[in-house]
Parts: C-alpha cells; sequence; structure tokens
C-alpha cells in the first residue's frame, strides 16, 4: 500500500472517530441543556439566570486550571496546529474541549458547538497520525482532515465543512490534502447521520423568489449583514483585549458574569440561551416579529463579545448564524412592513441574512452559500443569497482589513496567511513584467517565456541584461523583451524603498 | 506498524461506538417520550382553550420529533385557530410534505389560504373533500364541501357553489349537515334543490320544526306559495315560535288568497281578487300620502274608480292588474320601499312585473 493509499484510508478512520466523538458531543450538550434550562419547554426563572451563570462560570474555571489547552478558538488552535506545531495537537484538548463546552453551551451559554467540534476533529486525526507515526509533512496535513470531519459531523454539511476548511482553515487549495478532506467529512458525516437522522439542520418551509425586488431587499441585507459584522468582531476582539487588562484575581470571575448577563437578557428574550438554533427555527416558521428578530440579533451579538471575549468555551459559528438569521429576517419582516413590492416569506429572508452574515464575518463566501442550501436543503434562493453574501463580503472587506480569526490570531500571537494574502501573493510570471519590443533587436538575446515565473527569468538575468520573451508554439514568436530594469521597476515602483542585499537593483547585485 | 497498534485502534473505535450507541439510544428514547407527553400535554392544553400554553408544549414536542407529522398538524391547527396563519402555514407545509394526501391538513391549508387572502383555497378545499380522513371520514368529507360551498359563495360564485352543494346533498343524510347543505342551496339559487334536501328531512324528522321551516323557505323561494305555506304551518304546529315560518306562513297564505291568477278561479273570483288587490294598495298609498297632496292631482284616480265601481267601461282582470302595477309604482315613488304588512302584495305585484303583467 502506498503512502498515499494509507493517508486515504486513514481520513476515512479520522471521519469514524470524529462523527462518533461529535455526536456523542451533540448529544451530551442537548442532554445538559435539558436539565438545565428545561429546553424546549423552559425552565423557571431562577435556573434560567443560575444555570447560564454556573455553567460558563466552572466551563471558564476548567479551562482555565485543568484544560489550558482547550481554551479559545478551537479555529485558531486547528490553525495553529497547522501552520506552528506541525500538527500536534494534544490528546488532553480534546476531553477538554469535550467537557467545557458541554457545560457551557449546555448550560446556555450564547456560543456555539461547530467550533469545538472543528477542533475535536483536528485532535482525533492528530492523535491517529501520531499513532500511526506519519511523517512531518503528512501530521501537518493531518489536522485539516480532522477539522473537515469535526465540522461535517457537527452541522451534517459534508459540503460546508470541505469547503471551509478549504477557505479558511487552509486558505487556500490544495490538492495533495483534498481528496482526504473530502473522505474524511463524508466518513463523519455517516456516521453521524447514523445517529442523528439525516434530515438538515433546518426544516424549511417551502419558499420562492416572489419578484426581483427581492434581490434589492437581498443586497440590502447583504450591506446591514456587513456594517454588523464590524460591530460583531470589533466588539469580539476589543472584549477580549480588555479582558487580559484585567487583573489575574478577576479574570476567572469574568465568565460567571457573562453568564449572569446572559441569563437575565434570557428572562426577556429567551431565544438568546444556547446556540440558538431553536431560536432559527423558530424565526424560519415566522414565529417572531420583526422587531424582536433585530432585538434577539443585538443582544446575540453583546452577548457573544460578552461571553467570547471573557473565556467562557465555545465557538462562533452558531451565534454568527443565529445573529445574521434574526438580522435577516428582521430586515425581510421590516421590508414587508414598509415596502409596497409584496415581498417574499420570511424565512427566506432568515436563510439570506444568515449566509450573508456568515460570510461578512468569517471572509468565506463559497461556504456560506453552499452552507445555506445544505443547513436548509432548500436552493430555491441562491440568486438572492450569493447577492448578499458578495455584498456582505465586500462591505465586510472594506470596513475591516482582516477577518475574524485572522484578527483572533493576531491577538493570540500568531498569523496565519489569509485566502485574500495568498491571491495577492501569486507568483509574478515574466507576462506580468515583460516590454514591447518597440524596435529593439533581441537577437542574440537568450530566451524565456511569458508563462515563466519571474524566478526563471531572474536566474538567466545574472547573465545577461536583457531577455527575448517568445511564444512556446511553433514556430516561436517574439513577444516582447524583459530586462533588469524592467524587474527592478515592477518590484520597486518606488525608487527610494529599501532593497535587500542580493536582489536586482542592490548594492550587492550579483553580476 | 504493529499489529497490535490496529488492534488498540479498532477498539477504541468499537469502544467510542459503543457508547455514542449507547448514549444516542437513550437520548433518542427520552426524546421520543418527551415529545409524546408533550404532545398530550398540549393538545389537552388547547382543547380546554389554553391556546398559549397548548402552543409552546406542541412546538417543543416537534422541536424534538421533527419527522413526525401529527405534532406539525396539531400545532398547525392550534396556531391557525389562534389567528396566527402565517406561523400555522409554515408548519402546516412540514405536516403536508410527510402526508400530502390528508384530508385535515388541505383542510387547514384551504382556511389558511382564506384567512391569508390568498388564492386557491377551493382547490385546496377539493383537496381535503379526496383527501384521506381517519375513520369514519364521510361526515369530514361532507363538512370540507360544505366549507368549500360557503366559501365559493363569498367569492360570489354561486354556479360552481350549488354544483358543490348538489353533489353533497346526494350523501347528506345526517339531519344537521342536511339543514347546512338545504340553507346553502337556498343561499347559491338553487330553491328546488334546497326544497328536495328539505323534504327528504321532513320525511326522515317529521318533527324537526326546523325542517320544515326550511322546507318552507324553500317553496317560497321556488315561487310555490301554497306549499310553503302548508310547510310553515307545519312547522308552526311543532312549534309556534319558530318566527321565520310564521312570516312565511303570513304572507304565503295571503298571496295564495289574493292571487288573481291561481289555478281553477272563476272569473268573477279573479275579478274580485284583483279588485281586493288594488283596494289594499289604494289603502297603502293612502296611509303615506297626506290628503290634502292626494286633492291637488290623484294618479290614483282610475284605480279608486274602478275598486268603487264608478266606472261604465266593462273593466277586466287584466286591466285591474296593470291599475295594481301602476298604483304600486307610484306608492313606492312617494312611500319608498314597502313594509313587512305589504310582503304578500309586493310579492305578487313582483311576480306579474316579471311575467309582463300577465296573470
Amino acid at each position: 500500500m502506498t503512502d498515499t493509499q494509507r493517508f486515504l484510508l486513514l481520513s476515512i478512520l479520522i471521519g469514524a472517530f470524529a462523527g462518533l466523538l461529535v455526536t456523542a458531543f451533540h448529544i451530551a450538550i442537548e442532554l445538559v441543556s435539558w436539565s438545565a434550562l428545561g429546553l424546549p419547554t423552559g425552565a423557571r426563572r431562577w435556573s434560567t439566570v443560575l444555570s447560564p451563570c454556573l455553567g460558563a462560570g466552572l466551563a471558564g474555571l476548567f479551562v482555565r486550571w485543568v484544560a489550558p489547552s482547550a481554551r479559545g478558538s478551537g479555529i485558531i488552535y486547528t490553525k495553529s496546529a497547522i501552520y506552528v506545531s506541525d500538527g500536534y495537537i494534544p490528546a488532553t484538548s480534546i476531553a477538554g474541549k469535550f467537557t467545557a463546552c458541554v457545560a457551557s453551551i449546555g448550560s446556555g451559554a450564547p456560543l456555539g458547538p461547530e467550533d469545538p467540534a472543528l477542533q475535536m476533529g483536528a485532535g482525533v486525526a492528530s492523535v491517529l497520525g501520531r499513532v500511526f507515526t506519519l511523517a512531518r509533512d503528512d501530521m501537518r496535513h493531518i489536522a485539516p482532515v480532522g477539522a473537515a470531519a469535526g465540522i461535517a459531523a457537527a452541522f451534517n454539511t459534508p459540503i460546508t465543512a470541505v469547503l471551509f476548511v478549504i477557505e479558511e482553515v487552509l486558505s487556500g487549495w490544495s490538492a495533495g490534502v483534498f481528496g482526504s478532506i473530502v473522505l474524511s467529512a463524508a466518513s463523519a458525516s455517516v456516521v453521524s447521520r447514523a445517529f442523528l437522522g439525516d434530515d438538515p439542520l433546518f426544516t424549511v418551509p417551502d419558499m420562492a423568489l416572489r419578484a426581483p425586488a427581492e434581490l434589492v431587499i437581498a443586497a440590502g441585507i447583504g450591506l446591514v449583514a456587513g456594517v454588523l459584522s464590524r460591530v460583531y468582531a470589533g466588539s469580539l476582539l476589543s472584549l477580549k483585549e480588555r479582558a487580559k487588562s484585567w487583573p489575574a484575581g478577576v479574570a476567572p470571575a469574568l465568565p460567571f458574569v457573562a453568564g449572569l448577563l446572559t441569563g437575565l437578557v434570557a428572562l426577556v428574550l429567551p431565544g438568546v440561551l444556547g446556540a440558538g438554533y431553536r431560536g432559527i427555527d423558530a424565526a424560519l416558521h415566522s414565529e417572531f416579529p420583526w422587531l424582536t428578530l433585530i432585538a434577539l440579533a443585538l443582544a446575540k451579538t453583546a452577548l457573544t463579545a460578552v461571553s467570547f471575549g471573557s473565556g467562557v468555551p465555545g465557538g462562533l459559528f452558531a451565534p454568527t448564524l443565529f445573529v445574521g438569521a434574526m438580522l435577516g429576517g428582521g430586515l425581510g419582516g421590516l421590508a414587508a412592513f414598509y415596502w409596497p413590492l409584496a415581498p417574499g416569506a420570511m424565512s427566506a429572508y432568515v436563510l439570506i441574512g444568515m449566509g450573508a452574515f456568515f460570510a461578512a464575518v468569517f471572509r468565506t463566501p463559497m461556504t456560506s452559500i453552499f452552507m445555506v442550501f445544505e443547513v436548509s436543503a432548500t436552493y430555491v434562493i441562491i440568486l438572492p443569497v450569493m447577492i448578499a453574501n458578495t455584498v456582505a463580503y465586500l462591505v465586510s472587506r472594506a470596513l475591516m482589513r482582516h477577518s475574524l480569526f485572522e484578527s483572533l490570531g493576531t491577538e493570540e500571537g500568531v498569523r496565519f496567511p489569509s485566502v485574500q494574502e495568498m491571491r495577492a501573493r501569486r507568483a509574478p510570471r515574466v507576462e506580468d513584467i515583460m516590454q514591447p519590443l518597440d524596435g529593439r533587436d533581441v537577437s542574440g538575446l537568450d530566451e524565456v517565456h511569458p508563462d515563466e515565473p519571474i524566478d526563471a527569468a531572474l536566474l538567466k538575468l545574472r547573465a545577461a541584461q536583457a531577455l527575448a520573451v517568445v511564444s512556446r508554439g511553433a514556430p516561436p514568436v517574439v513577444l516582447g523583451i524583459i530586462s533588469r530594469d524592467d524587474v527592478r521597476k515592477w518590484l520597486w515602483p518606488d525608487p527610494a524603498e529599501h532593497r535587500p542585499a542580493g536582489t536586482p537593483g542592490s548594492a550587492e547585485e550579483p553580476g | 506498524m504493529q499489529p497490535r497498534v490496529y488492534a488498540a485502534v479498532f477498539a477504541a473505535l468499537l469502544g467510542l461506538a459503543a457508547v455514542t450507541s449507547a448514549l444516542s439510544g437513550y437520548f433518542h428514547d427520552a426524546k421520543e417520550a418527551r415529545a409524546a407527553s408533550l404532545f398530550e400535554r398540549g393538545r389537552a392544553a388547547v382543547a380546554t382553550g389554553r391556546a398559549g400554553a397548548g402552543i409552546e408544549d406542541l412546538r417543543a414536542a416537534r422541536e424534538l420529533d421533527r419527522g413526525n407529522p401529527r405534532y406539525s398538524l396539531l400545532l398547525a391547527t392550534a396556531l391557525y385557530e389562534a389567528d396566527r396563519p402565517l406561523e400555522a402555514e409554515s408548519y402546516l407545509e412540514l405536516a403536508m410534505r410527510a402526508d400530502p394526501t390528508s384530508g385535515p391538513a388541505n383542510l387547514l391549508r384551504a382556511r389558511i389560504a382564506r384567512a391569508l387572502g390568498q388564492p386557491g383555497a377551493d382547490a385546496w378545499y377539493e383537496r381535503a373533500m379526496t383527501g384521506a380522513w381517519p375513520e369514519p371520514d364521510d361526515d369530514a368529507r361532507l363538512d370540507a364541501g360544505i366549507e368549500l360551498a360557503g366559501y365559493l359563495l363569498g367569492i360570489d360564485d354561486a354556479p360552481r357553489a350549488r354544483a358543490v352543494l348538489v353533489r353533497l346533498a346526494v350523501d347528506a343524510d345526517d339531519p344537521p349537515r342536511a339543514k347546512q347543505v338545504a340553507s346553502l342551496l337556498l343561499a347559491a339559487g338553487g330553491p328546488d334543490d334546497a326544497a328536495r334536501v328539505a323534504r327528504a328531512l321532513t320525511t326522515a324528522q317529521p318533527h324537526d320544526d326546523e325542517a320544515w321551516r326550511l322546507l318552507a323557505d324553500a317553496e317560497f323561494a321556488a315561487g310555490r306559495d301554497a306549499e310553503a305555506a302548508a310547510a310553515a304551518r307545519r312547522a308552526l304546529a311543532i312549534d309556534r315560535s319558530n318566527a321565520r315560518a310564521q312570516v312565511i306562513a303570513q304572507v304565503a297564505s295571503a298571496v295564495v288568497a289574493l292571487d288573481p291568477s291561481a289555478r281553477r278561479l272563476t272569473a268573477a273570483e279573479r275579478l274580485r281578487r284583483a279588485r281586493e288587490l288594488l283596494r289594499r294598495i289604494i289603502d297603502a298609498y293612502d296611509a303615506c300620502v297626506p290628503e290634502a297632496e292626494r286633492m291637488e292631482g290623484d294618479p290614483l284616480a282610475a284605480a279608486r274608480r274602478v275598486v268603487a265601481r264608478r266606472t261604465r267601461e266593462t273593466v277586466d282582470v287584466d286591466a285591474v292588474i296593470e291599475l295594481a302595477i301602476a298604483a304600486w309604482t307610484a306608492r313606492a315613488a312617494r312611500c319608498g320601499p314597502p313594509t313587512a304588512d305589504l310582503a304578500a302584495i309586493a310579492r305578487l305585484l313582483s311576480r306579474f312585473e316579471a311575467a309582463g303583467a300577465r296573470p
């Protein structure tokens, strides 16, 4: 068996392990929420206030003193494993994340289980990689394979899981692990569906795009989602930063305070408790008027920022979906209320808002589009979802330079490459820099092809002042010329800019 | 790689699968039991008028067991009854996805469409009539049809309403439903069909005053005053306080007694009745027009001469009736619509007018 085949088989195994673990995680959260909050019917008032307080507080203490590796964002942790620690994720972080998040989310903390599930999946993959003594390079690839399995099992969305790992965790396409990511996600989905059923996350009533005017509403939702994503991410980061400046003795109490605040708000708006999927389901079935939906979006934004910032264990996926869903539903309801062009079903706007806000916060527009389809099992609103997601994504990029996870990573002291940066850093090719002939004679010059990377041209330019750029076809045609000066001007448009030693144009320029 | 490692990994996988399986089994059992108990509690609450609490329980039951269409349907019904049709619609769709031929679901869909002003409620009613109902199902189908007829009457589609009701009349054995069908047939402009249903009803329920009253109404609407009067009298014999039967009996009897066009009358009797009709119209006119005004130019002068027999011309019934129609028109111009005591005259004259003044 080749190494590649072994890796693929291991991916399936990782998916099975992650699927089982995440299924148990999901069930444990449900059971705790039944007993702590009396969900789904509701509980006594004192329980609504005290449960989130105790759950979040104790989970916060647990990750502070017992399982520090389970603190913070699972996505940052997983990316760190890929880019910093060669795929190493300790087994204790899996158990720690499981225990802490069951306690906090199950008792009502306004955070979600997907981000922890992603970390648990990556952790399972890392442990199995070590058990099977994978090579160092394979170990770095194994964490995203597990991450995809974790997300797929938590959301019951294998396509979303694959795309999210490519867009956010790997920050780019990697042919080497794509097959493994797909296999692990599929394997985890099969396992979780065997235990939890194959229904989509939400049961969505029938909907249809009734009038072109709805696209304008969708674009409006995208615009507001983009702006709110700035507030959401900004408040999260700011509170997380501020929490660091509190005295050491106060910090352990912050999760208790966050839980207490959550409980108090839940007395008025019970929908803010926990991951919020029940609230989203209710919004999809037109249970809330638009004003309540807006209030829920704002309350959840504030409580998520306070909880995550104060160190309550849990993820940001579910609250982001919740805020987006409520925002979309609220704005859709508002449009229906004031706009004479009778807009469509409320549930459509809930889904549009969900996707748009997700795209804006995580900067993963492809993932968010597919996620909307997978969690709702409907594709009739593809057009408004695409429009809203694109608008939200662009507005978010205009308002915030980095995505939420990039900023969180920076805040935690690590910096990962992003999809945007990778696109900007594409290696230049000869055709990007070459100049027209303008009557110059190129006979006797070495040749270079337009699609070759500039590095190849640079090597040849060590021995020549200029090169002829010729096509690959037969007969070859001279397309232009590339000189040392051209490369120098392209690399440093500003002549005063510092040039590192050994580069063309520097004092130590070779040859 | 040592086989021991493979064995350990396999054992770990089995162990995790066993734990998850046990947890999942417990979870699903508990979920189903919880859902069933919440459903029963919600159903009881809705039945006893505590809609708010009932809806919350039903919502929770559906949340726990989303695949159960019964939960979605009852929740949708409770929401509709609580005047929240938009919410009800979304839950009902889920129930209908699981069971699109369900009669109750299609009936509720029709009601929601009516409440939301959506088109196509009639199609949902039709599906409800032909859909699957819990046994016994005939009454439910009839009720759906009766509701459909009411809906069609509401949108001014009387011909279709009549067609539906004629179809229902065949199966409407049960007296309350037969009465509804007969009433709707009357409203839909089908007095003969209504009379047929009511007649069957009086045969089955001879001591039911409402059945006789319905027959009287139907006969009256069909213009068969003698039959209407007879049926109304039967209704009054059972219940003297039946107000509508009293009216029909009074008007129909008066028409029968006054009608100069009735069959098997001698010429003299016809003329006597025509004169009596004219006299009553003159009296009605005089009752609302002051005497001083009448002196200035009486439009009823010719009619008065005929009634007082002060003319030398030979008068026939047709001429008297023509005078009666003219006098009635003059009365209407001065006095407005006829009062209840003039109902019999109004009825007779409208009939003459429709027939071109020819008895």
